[in-house]
């Protein structure tokens, strides 16, 4: 089990929904978590059934249903590397998404190659935002580090009545970027947005040329060789989940998760799955008994449950 | 039996005429670029030709500038191929072939740079490099942001520094940057933030994000937030530390055109 954060709210005598409430003028944290049984969410849990640890002390917590409505934030590769029929899966996949939006939710799209780009911002009407995915054109390099910073400080700070999920789709192979890894980790940690990341196996993506002729060289024939413009799969596959990579790191610190998509059209069943399964989280807040500054590690368990998966941030920075 | 004299035979590749040999490979360099941007695995056949043309002409004594200069050429395409040990290869046959040539050894630096190994080896092309030719703007910017990569902050801004100001409005900008984010490695905040702003000047996406990663990692994320909200305000079309990363092969073109103008 893998324990992961959320952020710290200032709450001051602020009702967040009708069933939770905060003492005045304390410093909560609020974790985003969530509970398989290693294939679909567990239901009906409640205070008693976690455990939590900060700076490897427990905490009392509270604990209530994931309520609240919902930001996504879509952040779609439309690089080089995305093949015609990719393209066409992943809209009708994103248009889906945009009809499962409760009223009260909001879509923010963004789409990227070696360049990022806003496609229709977090106050858009349904219409903008399905018409912002019509004249896609797939092209370019892919700077996912760059478009995954860029799309979380793209939205305000989440309200406390809403919670955040970036959606980003990409076969995180990065060859753009100007951002390095742990720059823009360092900032979803710091962040109370839940990253979930979905890449596609190879086929979804452009041809990988097979290396096959020999090379003539002064020196003789060498073995050919692969010839690819853009990308390596870098990303290795096992069992659905992302094990590797950036993707799986910004999953992974936010406590949301990284899973592959086995071809195009299951994009949409994944994004439907994401979006269902980001609804059938868990709020859990407690006010850490220590208020020492700086990176407070936090573990979340779940007692009473055999095998069961937590995802939840693994840390928070108190400032 | 791995030898020219075997693909000699395999492709019947007996002809002395020179010229048309040379012409031959830089056609057939010309067809496998094109076919690469396309994605067409029959770049790697027309490739195969190419280089079994070029080996003909090195074994017949040619030491040409359209030979050398299809050298600078497929070194291009290999980068943008990512095929690094090809293009180590070809590059070291290149060099005895051509010994002491700057441009060969850049090429030599810029594809361990692109590919982000053995990155002292590539600094030490590059200061070769640099020592024939010391006005080459790119291979400066290079071995700096190479030294930037290998954790010597402090010589990289000292490159940086000290080289005239590129006329190159891209390089300017690169030049920029990379001292931006070599002032940022050596803690230097504030000024690595005024570089940044200084780079927005070619307006893309790089320096925004730079400058909105500072801010955030200093605690500002309203400040971040609104550079960000600039950055995607301000329609970037082009970012030429994309270009940058990749490595040379955006010269292919200009490279088979010197070989082709050698060929006259």
């Amino acid at each position: 089990m893998k324990g992961f954060v959320l952020g710290l709210i200032a709450v001051t005598a602020v009702t967040l929904s009708a069933r939770q409430t905060f003492r005045s003028s304390a410093e909560a944290v609020r974790l985003d978590v969530l509970v398989t049984d290693g294939r679909k969410p567990i239901a009906g849990l409640t205070a008693k059934d976690f455990e939590v640890r900060d700076l490897g002390a427990m905490q009392q917590v509270r604990v209530e249903p994931a309520l609240a409505a919902v930001d996504v934030i879509l952040t779609l590769d439309v690089s080089d590397s995305l093949s015609s029929t990719a393209l066409a899966a992943l809209k009708t996949a994103a248009r889906q998404v945009i009809g499962l939006l409760a009223p009260a939710d909001r879509i923010q799209i963004v789409t990227f190659n070696h360049l990022v780009a806003l496609r229709s911002p977090l106050d858009s009407s349904r219409a903008a935002s399905l018409a912002a995915l019509d004249d896609l054109v797939p092209g370019g390099g892919t700077a996912l580090r760059d478009a995954v910073f860029t799309a979380l400080m793209s939205v305000p700070a989440p309200a406390e009545d809403r919670r955040t999920v970036q959606l980003v789709l990409s076969d995180g192979d990065d060859s753009a970027s100007w951002l390095g890894d742990e720059p823009v980790r360092a900032a979803l940690r710091r962040s109370p947005v839940v990253v979930y990341a979905l890449a596609p196996n190879a086929p979804m993506f452009g041809p990988v040329f097979v290396p096959t002729l020999p090379v003539p060289t002064p020196n003789g024939v060498r073995a050919g060789r692969t010839m690819s413009p853009n990308m390596e799969v870098s990303i290795e596959r096992s069992g659905g989940a992302l094990d590797s990579g950036f993707l799986r790191d910004a999953a992974r610190d936010t406590g949301g998760r990284g899973l592959y998509v086995d071809k195009p059209e299951a994009t949409a069943a994944v994004f439907r799955q994401v979006l269902e399964e980001f609804r059938q989280r868990y709020l859990v807040t407690y006010t850490p008994s220590s208020d020492a500054k700086g990176w407070h590690p936090v573990a979340v368990s779940v007692n009473g449950h055999r095998g069961a998966t937590v995802f939840a941030r693994s840390g928070y920075f108190k400032d | 039996m791995a030898t020219a004299a075997r693909f000699e035979a395999d492709y019947d590749l007996k002809v002395r005429d020179t010229r048309r040999l040379e012409i031959a490979a830089v056609m057939l360099l010309d067809a496998a670029g094109t076919l690469f941007m396309s994605k067409d695995p029959w770049s790697i056949e027309k490739h195969a030709l190419a280089g079994g043309i070029v080996n003909r002409l090195t074994a017949l004594g040619q030491r040409t500038r359209a030979v050398r200069n299809w050298y600078m050429a497929e070194a291009a395409l290999l980068e943008g191929g990512r095929d690094f040990r090809t293009h180590r290869s070809q590059l070291a046959d290149a060099r005895s072939l051509f010994p002491n040539d700057a441009g060969l050894l850049m090429a030599s630096g810029s594809g361990l740079e692109t590919e982000g190994k053995n990155l002292d080896d590539a600094a030490a092309f590059y200061r070769a490099s640099l020592a024939i030719e010391s006005g080459n703007v790119e291979c400066r910017i290079r071995l700096a942001r190479v030294l930037f990569r290998i954790g010597d902050a402090a010589g990289s801004l000292a490159e940086l520094e000290q080289m005239p100001a590129p006329r190159d409005e891209r390089l300017a900008y690169l030049r920029e940057l990379f001292r931006a984010s070599a002032l940022a490695a050596l803690k230097r905040t504030p000024d690595s933030e005024k570089q940044f702003v200084a780079a927005l000047a070619w307006t893309s996406q790089a320096p925004y994000l730079g400058l909105a990663e500072s801010m955030a990692a200093r605690g500002d994320d309203a400040g971040a937030r609104r550079v960000i909200a600039k950055q995607l305000a301000a329609n970037v079309d082009e970012e030429p530390w994309a270009a940058y990363l990749r490595g040379q092969w955006r010269y292919f073109a200009v490279l088979l055109d010197e070989a082709r103008q050698a060929l006259k």
